[in-house]
């Protein structure tokens, strides 16, 4: 049954299981306000066949692999967003996908990525653990949103004046 | 499939043979390198043979088997079409724009093999230049070449990193 779920798993903060085509742990060390390093363990049972061995390594490195045909580009758009962040003019970042689903959202969407930075939010302002809930649904989905960008735009538009 | 180290000529009894061998080889190398660093990957894709793999293992393990070691890349020829593609579009978002490069190709030698194939090996710098940062990529390739309708093609392509880590960008993006 394990076999017929995908899903990236946040141990918050540093810590990511990514459950896809291969497994995976991902270690996360910030080094500076610039600078993160990763690093990746593919895991397989030591008593795996070599033919599976051979398919999952093949998926590992395509996909999740520093060569592979994803991961240099999650790179090119962290190092982007980094470059466009230090401009220092945005104030919000859109991260809402899945919000708007009223069913619970597969591994793509981006709760987890929500929940972190609520979270991250909250750590840096010394509030504590918070319970990382999200009402989903449409109406939930602008009710939750439409206040914070509000908000953001309007402080965009006073440090502009 | 072992590739011995080329440590002798071709023929060892005709320097003028190695000499020529090496010579066409180098031609094979520099004109793939002017390719890759000229972004025609199509018409490099076209130098290998429909069985020709292209390996670079990890790091810290120069010597991996890709049925049982993690490796960067492990392309057969179907994958190695679809690298190029790939790279060639606006969907690998790493290289588009996509970088400059320029690849430095020396210390070639060549071995023949029992098969007809070549054995060759070179060292390589490559510089890779994009948004005021340069990636410097440093190793060894070690190929089979083999000869259909009288061209030299790439029937095995490794390349072996010298770097410690990938460290420095985290990523290989270009074709090394």
């Amino acid at each position: 049954m394990m076999a017929e779920v995908t899903r990236n798993l946040l141990i918050y903060p540093t810590l990511v299981i990514n459950d896809g085509v291969s497994l995976t742990v991902r270690k996360i060390d910030p080094l500076g306000p610039d600078q993160v390093e990763i690093t990746a363990w593919a895991l397989a049972p030591r008593e795996e066949s070599a033919n599976l061995l051979a398919r999952r390594i093949d998926s590992f490195l395509t996909f999740y692999g520093p060569g592979g045909f994803a991961t240099p580009d999650d790179i090119e758009a962290l190092e982007a967003c980094q470059v466009g962040c230090s401009a220092g003019e945005p104030a919000y970042s859109d991260i809402s996908r899945g919000m708007q689903r009223d069913q619970p959202p597969p591994h793509v969407d981006e709760a987890q990525m929500r929940a972190f930075w609520r979270q991250w939010d909250a750590d840096v302002r010394g509030l504590g653990p918070r319970k990382q809930t999200e009402a989903r649904g449409p109406a939930n989905w602008r009710r939750y949103m439409e206040p914070e960008y509000a908000r953001a735009i309007a402080a965009q538009a006073g440090s502009t004046r | 499939m072992t590739r011995a180290q080329p440590d002798t000529s071709p023929d060892a009894a005709s320097p003028q043979a190695a000499h020529s061998a090496r010579a066409e080889v180098e031609d094979l190398l520099y004109l793939e390198a002017a390719l890759l660093d000229e972004w025609r990957l199509a018409e490099w894709v076209a130098l290998f043979t429909e069985d020709a793999r292209y390996v670079v293992p990890t790091t810290d393990k120069r010597d991996g088997d890709p049925r049982v070691d993690l490796v960067y890349v492990d392309d057969d020829i179907v994958r190695l079409r679809a690298r190029a593609t790939r790279l060639a579009s606006r969907h690998a978002y790493r290289e588009s724009p996509h970088s400059q490069t320029r690849r430095l190709i020396t210390n070639v030698r060549v071995a023949a093999r029992p098969d007809g194939d070549l054995d060759a090996t070179a060292a390589f710098a490559i510089y890779r230049f994009r948004r005021g940062s340069m990636d410097t990529f440093v190793g060894r390739y070690v190929y089979q070449l083999a000869r259909i309708d009288g061209h030299l093609r790439i029937r095995y392509r490794r390349t072996e990193l010298d770097l410690d880590s990938l460290e420095q960008r985290g990523a290989i993006s270009i074709v090394l």
